[in-house]
């Protein structure tokens, strides 16, 4: 069945299986390794993408369905060589480890500053809870947006 | 997950009509429950109506000061932060608050929530060959497995799965009625009769009928819902199942509680209207000696298993709790 | 932050950090070479018996599927000689089983079949369609069930696991000692690193790429080489990157085979991704234990017998030692009479592996509750008692600790923590409505160094290449080792690169038992004087060089970028200068293998201390931690973020373990109930304390020129403990199973 998306500011068709995921897109089909498998069953959050600026779970949402939608991945935050403030503060921040559920990370971190839920630790804290970090790198992320938050501000 | 062919619904008439006509077709929503579903192997349709792009995504008042009208497709991370919702309904919006995580409620829907299928593990993995949810008649796998988060109010021998959801809970305290449109027209369901019980058929969750399509869910004008509260407690801080929730709506007259609906989660095979404890409630002073007293006599009737008894002690605590909380409110 | 100086590296951001946070960084089943088909398994439903009929008609007739294995039919490997496996360089199993190798069910969830289909969609639905039919054997599940079969292993690893000094039994009987003695138990835990292992295959004739995310290229590459009967040099293994592992990927365990195995009888390079479901059970787990520990002290706090009985589990198709007494109470405390016994019975579950500070992580939370509980019976604050047992020496080899400051970790945490004010009395610290508590333990790992080589390519541009088969599991290996080489080439740490993550580099030993920097760094040291030496023996022949006629065993590096005399240090000359004036656009050295000399005369291990505060609703009794102080003392930190980050991370997993980690198996079919994140709870965001990392001490050069003694085990390492004792502190209720959710607090109210 055909799709067309806009991913990272470029149009893609492709003839994709209805079963599926966009993750499976991304990852198998477009070479977007960007965005992580850690589960496949929406329980970890490491493959977060903005769909129309919003943050979802990639891995449970059909191709199919984003026909016409724009997509981000890690993979779109950057500007060239200029990686995006909250890139840059994870770095600073070291708020990973092995890097796996980084990308997740990020994109749900940029849609979490967006939404207007990074106002305080706690409320980071919540709001970034559906992004498991298995290397238990919390109080560094948890720093590194805070840092994102001010240096935009 | 089995082949399907995939339908982008352009009005809700003609998704109807496809599941209608094809048994083995089902509606597709935010997906976050079945894609999961699916790709486990539980639910295997032959076709997806995808009903995304309807317009039933509004929150709206009803006319003549009725209420909310939340539609359908409303996403429920839209739901928990409307005006209409944080002002009139905070129960709804803790509830939904809750659940999941962020990225989950960008995709889950009103009605796709309240169809949300139980965290069971023996419905969930097909690998236990016992669940009567899954597949009627091949047992309880759960009944003398591994049962902590199972149920301890309105339990059958043929199951004893929980409904996972929050935000159905606050609906059940707040009346809601769930708008349905099937092929021969529309018709609305008390949320207290949307569910069901397990009895003998586990393999129905609810009355919605097989060519039906949630519309929208309307919540009646409450004033006093305002002083509400919902309670959810859980193994961690976030992103997890209840072990037991409340939702607790509270209308109280100078000390005195003129009305109460409760309703509790993680308890049974539907959202628990807590009946008996609202009657014990009224016309009572709202302090903790009465909450107690109404805790006790909704669980009177409680039965756990090997591994949930303590369900029942937690859910008498978290009910108090919601009350105290409610009852505390300015 | 009050660091004591000499021991810390530069706060560096890690070099690779800009390819993880860009989606730049691939792992392994991100290489996906053309052609590339997609394995899904089928697998058992019952924990023990026979495959009775495998019926693939109907998925074999499925769109794109290439091909089914299965016993029946799969290409078959031959069994790599299991003995020499451990411990060296020939790899690790566990499970010490071919994959599809005969019709036996040994456990549940166990492959029993491998679905290879051109697309996930395909392989995932035609699995679905492969009909498996057993005959099933009564399971056995408990280690109640295998009492018969229980075994007491002497060694675990070649360390020994039944210790035994003084005569524990006599002291325990003397009524002039304060005594206590409890169980205490711990569920299985599984490691869940947010990558899912992976393995793919790709041959070409009779040699075989495998993209494998894995703790061990090398061993990798030995094992599978020596199955399928190859020249080692023929399998090539590349993990440029690895997702998290915490040991789970330090086996070969049967989806690297089974990937092999499938890419064979496809004639295509295969991707099997393993699921998350399958980490439960066909990627190890930290057996479940139960743990008795007694302790006899006297009135003043001294311990005079300890003795530490646990039992474990393990499979039946592999044997996994979780030394859970010989790794606390063997190395923790001074005391006269210690016994440890070990206890293993094999069931039909998959099998155990090691999970972050086996044995260490489980045996500390045992022995720091039950010093916790002495505590208490002596009426004696458990730092105090904790100081007034203090061991110089090794309690069962009796030699001294190498650079061991145990103690300024104490005084540095509770200085930190504020522990002066705490009331010892339990529930007598309250936050409004909430109960508070605090806790502290000990913590402590041993050093381990095993051996590895290194090559260096350094070029006339005066930039270096460095590698080895090493690995960055998310430790900070590739910051770690750039700084290592920075300094022990003498190049500036921008112009180093430093290369791991694939087996035809020179060795490195699997990433596991916190060995790594201390290991790795040793070989760099030495691939340094190698370097050294070549740029000399080019200079002594240079008649243009300052070290013209020299002997070149007399010189050195005597700054960064230049080498001179060793005791005149104004006559050297510049790498650069050499190799230009030698017409060498590179040079290239590479270090030999060779077992690290072992020093019996002093005992290496790193020694820590957490001090953690809780939160409780006695209502409503979930635990929340809000803060945790934890002061380290590992000798030398190379890189001081990551080395940070490597602390929390494993505080946060001992806050896990305490609170919400369980794998939990159904009775009937032994299959895990909970195989998936959303019921296997590990700690999210929300649950994360603040958590204050504090490393104390000097570098330990007696164990290696680098001064490390590693550190991404002993942050777990005591901290259930400290978690489950601050608990105890706020509610006055001792908690002995782990984890402690809220329905174990009911009564506290």
């Amino acid at each position: 069945m055909p799709v067309r998306l806009k991913i990272n500011g470029k149009d893609i068709s492709a003839d994709v299986d209805t079963r599926t995921t966009l993750l499976d897109l991304l990852r198998e089909r477009l070479q977007l390794t960007g965005s992580k498998k850690g589960c496949d069953h929406g329980q970890c959050g490491a493959c977060t993408v903005l769909v129309n600026g919003r943050r979802i779970n990639s891995c449970l949402s059909l191709a199919v369905v984003h026909d016409g939608e724009e997509i981000t991945t890690i993979e779109g935050l950057a500007n060239g060589e200029q990686l995006h403030p909250m890139q840059a503060a994870f770095v600073e921040h070291d708020g990973f480890q092995c890097g796996y559920c980084t990308p997740g990370q990020i994109c749900s971190a940029v849609a979490c500053v967006k939404e207007g839920h990074a106002k305080s630790d706690d409320e980071i804290r919540e709001w970034m809870s559906g992004n498991l970090c298995r290397c238990g790198a919390y109080p560094n992320i948890v720093d590194a947006i805070k840092d994102a938050v001010a240096k935009n501000a | 997950m089995n082949p399907f062919s995939y339908t982008r619904a352009v009005d809700p008439q003609q998704a109807t009509s496809v599941i209608g006509s094809n048994a083995s077709a089902k509606i597709l929503a935010g997906g976050t429950n079945l894609i999961d579903l699916m790709k486990m192997g539980v639910e295997r349709p032959t076709q997806l109506v995808d009903i995304n792009r309807l317009p039933l995504t509004q929150i709206e008042e009803l006319p003549n000061g009725g209420g909310v009208r939340i539609g359908g497709l409303a996403r429920n991370s839209d739901v928990a932060e409307h005006p209409l919702i944080v002002q009139r309904y905070p129960v709804l919006s803790q509830a939904l608050l809750a659940g999941a995580s962020p990225q989950l409620r960008n995709l889950a829907t009103t009605g796709g929530n309240l169809l949300q299928r139980t965290r069971c593990y023996y419905f969930y993995d097909p690998a236990f060959p016992q669940c009567n949810k899954r597949q009627p008649g091949s047992g309880c796998g759960a009944l003398n497995g591994f049962n902590r988060i199972h149920a301890i109010l309105g339990q059958s021998e043929q199951c004893i799965a929980t409904n996972p959801s929050d935000m159905n809970v606050a609906l059940a305290a707040l009346d809601a009625v769930v708008q349905v449109q099937g092929a021969k027209g529309a018709r609305s369901i008390p949320i207290g009769d949307f569910h069901r019980l397990p009895g003998d058929t586990p393999n129905i969750d609810t009355n919605l009928q097989a060519d039906e399509l949630i519309t929208a869910v309307d919540l009646p004008a409450i004033p006093f819902a305002t002083r509400s509260h919902y309670l959810k407690i859980r193994d961690r801080a976030s992103y997890a199942f209840a072990l037991v929730s409340v939702a607790a709506v509270l209308d109280l007259q100078n000390g005195k509680i003129n009305g109460a609906r409760i309703a509790l989660g993680g308890v049974a095979h539907k959202p628990w209207r807590a009946q008996k404890a609202e009657a014990a409630l009224q016309g009572q002073t709202a302090d903790e000696k009465t909450f107690r007293a109404a805790a006790e006599a909704e669980l009177a009737a409680a039965k756990g298993y090997k591994h949930n008894s303590f369900k029942i002690e937690l859910a008498k605590r978290a009910i108090v709790r919601a009350l105290s909380t409610a009852a505390a409110m300015a | 932050m009050a660091q004591t100086a000499n021991i810390l590296g530069p706060a560096r951001n890690r070099v690779d950090g800009r390819a993880k946070v860009t989606g730049a960084a691939k792992y392994s089943v991100e290489f996906t070479p053309p052609k590339c088909a997609y394995a899904w398994p089928v697998e058992s439903n019952i924990a023990k018996g026979k495959i009775a009929a495998v019926d693939a008609k109907e998925a074999q007739a499925a769109p794109g599927v290439l091909a089914i294995i299965s016993h029946l039919n799969a290409p078959k490997p031959k069994e790599p000689a299991a003995k020499k496996e451990r411990n060296s360089g020939h790899g690790i199993r566990n499970e010490e089983r071919l994959p599809f190798g005969d019709d036996e069910v040994h456990y549940a969830g166990q492959y029993v079949a491998l679905v290879v289909a051109q697309t996930i969609e395909q392989a995932r639905y035609a699995a679905g369609l492969v009909r498996v039919t057993f005959t099933p054997e009564e399971p056995l599940l408990t280690m109640k069930a295998a009492e018969d079969k229980a075994k007491k292993p002497e060694t675990n690893h070649d360390e020994h696991v039944q210790l035994k000094k003084g005569d524990v039994d006599a002291t325990l009987t003397d009524s002039g000692l304060t005594k206590i003695e409890q169980t205490y138990i711990t569920p299985t835990e599984t490691h869940n690193p947010i990558e899912m292992s992976g393995t793919i295959a790709a041959w070409d004739g009779d040699k075989l790429t495998l993209w494998d995310a894995t703790q061990f290229v090398k061993g990798v590459q030995s094992i599978v080489s020596r199955a399928w009967n190859l020249p080692t040099e023929n399998v090539r293994v590349i993990c440029p990157f690895v997702g998290g592992a915490f040991g789970c990927k330090g086996a070969v365990w049967p989806h690297v085979l089974a990937a092999s195995m499938a890419a064979k009888a496809a004639g295509v390079p295969v991707k099997f991704h393993v699921r998350r479901q399958d980490m439960f059970t066909s990627t190890g787990h930290r057996t479940p234990t139960e743990q008795t520990i007694a302790l006899a002290a006297t009135r003043d706090g001294k311990l005079r017998a300890m003795r530490h009985v646990t039992n474990t589990l393990t499979s039946t198709v592999g044997e996994f030692t979780e030394s859970c007494g010989a790794r606390s109470t063997g190395v923790m405390y001074d005391s006269p009479a210690i016994r440890v016994e070990e206890t293993v019975f094999p069931v039909n579950v998959s099998t155990p592996t090691f999970m972050r500070a086996p044995g260490e992580c489980p045996g500390t939370y045992a022995l720091e509750c039950a010093m916790d509980e002495l505590a208490v019976a002596l009426k004696m604050d458990p730092v105090q008692l904790r100081l007034a047992n203090h061991a110089d020496n090794h309690p069962i080899k009796n030699v001294p600790f190498s650079a061991k400051h145990l103690r300024e970790c104490y005084q540095v945490g509770a200085e930190k923590f504020g522990w002066a004010k705490r009331n010892a009395q339990p529930r007598s610290m309250r936050d409004g409505g909430l109960l508070v508590g605090w806790g502290m333990a000990t913590k402590t790992y041993p050093a381990h160094k095993m051996n590895a080589a290194a090559k260096v390519i350094l070029r006339a541009d005066g930039s270096a290449t460095v590698q080895c088969a090493t690995h960055d599991l998310g430790t900070g290996a590739y910051t770690a080792f750039t700084q290592i080489s920075s300094e022990q080439l003498g190049i500036p740490f921008e112009k180093v690169t430093f290369e791991l993550g694939k087996s035809d580099f020179p060795f490195g030993p699997v990433a596991g038992g916190s060995n790594s920097t201390a290991t790795v760094g040793t070989a760099l040291h030495e691939v340094a004087g190698l370097l050294h030496n070549a740029l000399a023996q080019l200079a002594v022949k240079d008649s243009k060089s300052p070290l013209y006629n020299e002997k070149a065993d007399d010189i050195t590096m005597v700054e960064p970028g230049r080498i001179g005399l060793k005791n005149a240090h104004a006559k050297s000359d510049s790498y650069i200068d050499i190799l230009r004036r030698a017409g060498r656009d590179s040079i290239e050295v590479q270090s030999e293998l060779k077992e690290p000399e072992e020093n019996k005369k002093q005992s290496f291990q790193s020694f820590g201390a957490d001090f953690v505060e809780v939160k409780i609703d006695p209502l409503l009794p979930r635990v929340q931690v809000t803060r945790v102080v934890s002061v380290i003392n590992c000798g030398r930190v190379v890189t001081f973020k990551p080395a940070r980050n490597q602390i929390i991370g494993g505080v946060n997993m001992g806050i896990g373990m305490a609170l919400m980690e369980a794998t939990e198996y159904d009775p009937q079919t032994g299959l895990p109930v909970i195989r998936n994140l959303a019921d296997y709870h590990v700690v999210t965001n929300a649950d994360a304390p603040v958590i204050d990392v504090t490393f104390v001490g000097e570098p330990d050069f007696a164990f290696n020129p680098i001064g490390c003694r590693g550190i991404g085990e002993i942050g777990i390492t005591g901290a259930a403990a400290a978690v489950a004792n601050a608990v105890y502190h706020a509610t006055g209720k001792r908690v002995r199973d782990l984890p402690i959710t809220p329905d174990k607090l009911l009564d506290i109210a």
